[in-house]
């Protein structure tokens, strides 16, 4: 079997990170079960691996990454819409950049 | 592997000639004082204020006294106010050449070009003859630093670099790490490896001032590219930046411009102390490399998972990519290849060891890629640091 393209880094966390890029509807293997892909995951963006609820915090390589601005669901793409920082806000969080350029 | 020995017992990798100006206004003369000169010999640097500033003065002679550095020319306009008498008296003492030109003394921009040129030519021909002794992994010292992060860098590049780190303690070696902005979430773990209590309180501390430095400027260490990348929190940048780290205990923390007391692991902090001044601690990589190199850093492994293309004057920048996709855009950049990780051709172990080969090759001599390229990136600005405190430093 090929190795999952979903690489979830410890059994704790609520995040996997893709490895290669992959695409909205794919069902792929990963070491948490088989999961559906709600969204477009490009190389080394996360996926929800679970249900996750508003203010719960995200958990990647066992280690607290910020905490879902919304309700995520399992398989969707986790990134600056559904995840803020508890530390500081991000410059790209503001209004007034684009954050430079995306992809 | 030989280096050159120099009188405080540092021994370096690269014997350079280093033109410095001393204000923005010297710039262009020193800069074509180097100009004809193979970036193999000669290399540029240079402070731009004109007013005076204690962590200014202490980076330039610590970069001027640094093991890879045998003989210095000062380019001074003359009417600004760093110490260059002072500077030069320090440098002398280390037992290498050095003049000051000053450029209003000296008859105008053409004149001072022409004798500069003439010091760095006798200069070359001095440097031929310093001695030649064996060096060993328990010289170095070697700095890391990431710029360009992604996601991909946790799994590959930064973990690598922590193998390699880890290969330097082992061997006897020194090593650092450093950006405190990029290390929120991992202040309890960072702390739980100090090798005292004392200093696992010290490195809270400077976390603590790090958030309200950072906190009071408005936004984190975090860029447009990250996100591109696949990160979204500061938090989750600083997991990768982590890793670079590698397992060793942290023997100290040091504030720029601080030579190691002793081998190990060091924590650099290169957040100012005091009320915010002089605005961002690191406005780009560059800042802090040049800081870990005037901690002595022979080299620095630089961490990518976007694609810097920085190298630095002084010491080679070592780049391992950590993104399969852009190492097959900028193969000619990058020195390791640690994305083929994520296709399942290499280990974190076995690139590791090889990155730390590497570190052994560049020591004896071979240029890293951006080295090769002519890269000599440098920047020194304003900063205010109080010494670091008892517990920072191993006995």
């Amino acid at each position: 079997m090929n190795p999952s393209p979903i690489l979830v880094l410890r059994d704790a966390d609520t995040v996997g990170v893709a490895v290669v890029p992959l695409a909205a509807g794919m069902s792929v293997e990963t070491a948490a079960g088989p999961l559906a892909l709600r969204d477009d995951i490009p190389l080394g963006h996360k996926v929800a691996l679970k249900d996750i609820a508003v203010d719960e915090i995200v958990l990647k390589l066992g280690f607290p990454v910020g905490a879902a601005k919304r309700g995520v669901k399992r398989g969707e793409h986790v990134h600056m819409h559904n995840l803020r920082s508890t530390y500081i806000t991000n410059f790209s969080d503001r209004d007034d950049t684009s954050g430079g350029p995306r992809s | 592997m030989t280096g050159y020995l120099r009188q405080d017992g540092r021994k370096g990798i690269r014997n350079y000639v280093v033109v410095a100006y001393l204000v923005e206004c010297a710039h262009h003369v020193a800069r074509q004082v180097a100009a004809p000169f193979d970036a193999r010999d000669v290399q540029l640097i240079g402070f731009p204020g004109c007013y005076i500033n204690d962590y200014a003065h202490d980076m330039m002679r610590a970069l001027c006294r640094h093991p890879n550095v045998g003989a210095v020319l000062l380019v001074s306009l003359g009417c600004e106010m760093f110490r260059r008498e002072k500077l030069r008296e320090e440098i002398a003492a280390s037992g290498r050449p050095c003049e000051v030109l000053v450029i209003q003394e000296n008859g105008g921009t053409a004149r001072s070009i022409a004798d500069g040129r003439a010091f760095v030519s006798n200069a070359l021909t001095a440097l031929a003859g310093v001695p030649r002794v064996p060096i060993g992994v328990a010289d170095l010292v070697i700095g890391t630093e990431c710029g360009g992060s992604d996601g991909t860098s946790l799994l590959t590049a930064n973990p690598v670099i922590g193998a390699a780190v880890d290969h330097v303690v082992d061997g006897g070696g020194t090593a650092m790490f450093e950006e405190l902005g990029e290390l929120f979430g991992c202040e309890d773990h960072m702390a739980s490896r100090a090798v005292t209590p004392e200093l696992g309180g010290e490195i809270l501390r400077a976390m603590r001032k790090t958030f309200r430095y950072y906190d009071a400027l408005g936004h984190s260490s975090f860029g447009g590219g990250n996100i591109t990348g696949g990160l979204t929190t500061i938090e989750e940048k600083s997991l990768g930046a982590y890793a670079k780290s590698g397992t060793r205990p942290i023997q100290g923390m040091i504030k720029p411009a601080t030579t190691p007391p002793k081998p190990g692991l060091y924590l650099m902090d290169m957040v100012p102390d005091g009320e915010v001044r002089f605005g961002y601690p690191n406005i780009n990589d560059t800042v802090t490399v040049v800081e870990m190199i005037a901690c002595g850093c022979h080299m620095v492994l630089f961490s990518t998972g976007r694609g810097s293309v920085v190298g630095s004057a002084i010491a080679p920048i070592i780049k391992v990519c950590a993104n399969p996709e852009t190492y097959r855009k900028l193969p000619d950049d990058m020195d390791v290849d640690a994305g083929r990780i994520l296709e399942g051709r290499g280990t974190i172990e076995g690139v590791g060891r090889e990155t730390f080969e590497l570190i052994r090759a560049v020591a004896a001599g071979a240029p890293s890629k951006s080295e090769a390229l002519g890269h000599q990136e440098f920047l020194l600005g304003y900063k205010s640091f109080e010494k670091a405190g008892p517990a920072c430093l191993p006995v």
